[in-house]
């Protein structure tokens, strides 16, 4: 079995094509930066659990007290950094949001106004989950009766999104629905945001009790502009 | 807007492990804010707002079937209530929706209050059997004879339960009356009115109420707004629903204690009073989403009577 001419020719086309692409591709991801770095905090973790007051069979005694995370080096999880004018680069995905042990896992995420917000339960408890804008409108209000259960709604508000449960006081979650780019700082307190096109940008940061001013962080063509950020008790 | 019971990484609940009765249902998914006795008293509360009182029939009774399903499926504020009551429509079935409603009506313990799936909507003119806690205004208009100006009338009827079946009411009509190239206003004849509920039927299908008002003559027959003398009405309506028509009636005398005229609310199309119409619209304030404009009336024709004299 033998290959054409014109077949062979459309093929190196397609190969030369498919070249020239990745290189440049590859020369637009050489000019952006990274802007990473640390969230610390000097505030005390969180250290007393919460007492459970209802559904103890399900959430047990106790849940632990997650507002306040800070590592062995004072570094501060769940805090959400944001490059005020940066576009996120892909589309919204959907988050999740799963109420188990009667906690909002994860506490806190980052996602886009309008994005969709699949909320859903591995406790075989009633759980509701009501989700507040900033202003305190309620955005919605869903029962999730039954662990496996998945609901699907739409974030219609921006900025801090804080959800409740109606049955368990205890538990508090957040979705910053954010029109720039944003991430949420890991348990360590660092952050990345990468794709960065070169460029003056002014960061803000938000956290669910600490906080702290904005920064101005200029990033190079190729460069890693590192950022340390230490957010206080108001 | 959707639910799943399949999620990666979460475990599908067994079917054995989800609540089956309504008594069960309740007990797991409505009795932390609302109690296991529906009091919505409970030891340790979670909501901040106060749940209903199931065992007052006086709250419990009034509404159909069909507007404690809307909230259960939708929450607290498709019906204006307060959204810590949570939405069950992605998470259980109608049926299941329809059961627990069956159950919380199961709470008021006193017989003999009819259930709201026999309040029909207020037709225009017919009295409804349903009893209410309202106030109704009632808006009408008229041509007069030639050469006299349209008649404008505005009624209040304040509306009040009283027991499980019994109803009072007061109308207090405002009129403006045209005459002769002169025009009269003011308090026409005021009406009271008492409703009793005969008969309401378990399926919900089907209400009677018997009434008696009287209208007393404290508008001025000399100017034009009022009719100089007591008139009694006694009265029987009905309601019956048949698959998903609802056909409301009603029986009504006026035996008027002097010299009188009759009917004042329709609108006379033809001299001779045999014509009449109606007509109106329903603008929904809130959750206009779920509910939409309607228009409304009707076209009678006395077809027994056509000569009768305008009133």
């Amino acid at each position: 079995m033998g290959v054409s001419r014109s077949g062979a020719r459309g093929a190196l086309t397609l190969l030369l094509c498919g070249v020239g692409w990745l290189v440049g591709a590859s020369a637009a991801w050489a000019q952006d930066g990274v802007i990473g770095g640390r969230i610390t905090t000097l505030a005390p973790a969180s250290a007393e659990p919460l007492t459970v007051t209802i559904n103890q069979d399900v959430c047990g005694q106790t849940v632990p007290d997650e507002s306040v995370l800070v590592g062995p080096d004072g570094g501060l999880a769940n805090a959400v950094i944001t490059v005020v004018g940066l576009v996120p680069v892909a589309a919204a995905s959907p988050i999740v949001v799963t109420n188990d042990g009667c906690r909002f896992v994860p506490r806190v995420q980052v996602s886009r106004p309008g994005a969709q917000v699949d909320l859903t339960s591995a406790d075989d408890v009633l759980h509701t989950s009501h989700a507040y804008a900033e202003d305190g409108r309620s955005l919605f209000n869903v029962a999730i009766p039954m662990a496996g259960l998945t609901i699907t709604r739409a974030l219609t508000a921006r900025g801090v999104v804080r959800l409740v449960c109606d049955t368990h006081t205890w538990m508090r979650g957040f979705v910053v629905a954010a029109v720039d780019r944003a991430v949420v700082s890991a348990a360590d307190g660092s952050f990345t945001i990468d794709g960065v096109p070169p460029g003056t940008y002014e960061l803000r940061f938000w956290h669910e009790r600490l906080q702290a001013g904005t920064q101005t962080v200029t990033v190079a063509a190729g460069g890693v502009a590192d950022v340390t950020v230490d957010m206080r008790e108001p | 807007m959707c639910a799943s019971l399949v999620s990666a990484g979460v475990p599908v609940l067994l079917l054995a492990q989800v609540p089956s009765s309504p008594q069960e249902m309740y007990g797991a998914w409505c009795a932390s804010c609302h109690a296991q006795d529906g009091t919505g008293q409970v030891a340790m509360k979670t909501i901040t707002v106060e749940p209903m009182d199931f065992t007052d029939c006086a709250v419990t009774t009034p509404e159909p079937d069909g507007d404690w399903e809307l909230v259960i499926a939708g929450g607290g504020p498709v019906a204006g209530l307060s959204s810590q009551m949570p939405g069950y429509g992605d998470a259980l079935t109608a049926e299941q929706i329809h059961a627990l409603v069956g159950y919380v009506r199961t709470f008021c313990s006193e017989p003999g209050w009819p259930i709201g799936n026999v309040n029909f909507s207020r037709p225009i003119f017919t009295e409804k059997a349903f009893p209410e806690n309202e106030v109704v205004v009632l808006p009408s208009v008229s041509h007069g004879d030639e050469g006299d100006g349209a008649s404008v009338r505005l009624k209040t009827v304040y509306e009040r339960r009283v027991g499980t079946r019994g109803h009072v009411e007061l109308g207090l009509p405002l009129q403006s009356v045209g005459r002769a190239g002169e025009r009269a206003a003011g308090l026409g004849d005021v009406s009271v009115a008492v409703k009793y509920v005969l008969h309401a039927n378990r399926a919900s299908t089907r209400i009677v109420s018997g009434g008696f008002e009287v209208q007393t003559p404290t508008g001025s027959e000399a100017r034009g707004v009022g009719g100089g003398t007591t008139v009694l009405e006694p009265y029987v309506s009905a309601g019956f629903a048949v698959r998903d028509f609802i056909v409301q009636t009603q029986l009504r005398v006026e035996v008027p204690m002097g010299d009188r005229g009759g009917d004042t609310e329709v609108v006379y199309l033809t001299r001779t009073g045999a014509l009449a119409a109606a007509w109106g619209v329903r603008i929904p304030v809130v959750n206009r989403q779920r509910q939409h404009t309607q228009w409304v009336g009707y076209l009678l024709w006395e077809y027994r009577d056509p000569v009768r004299a305008v009133p």
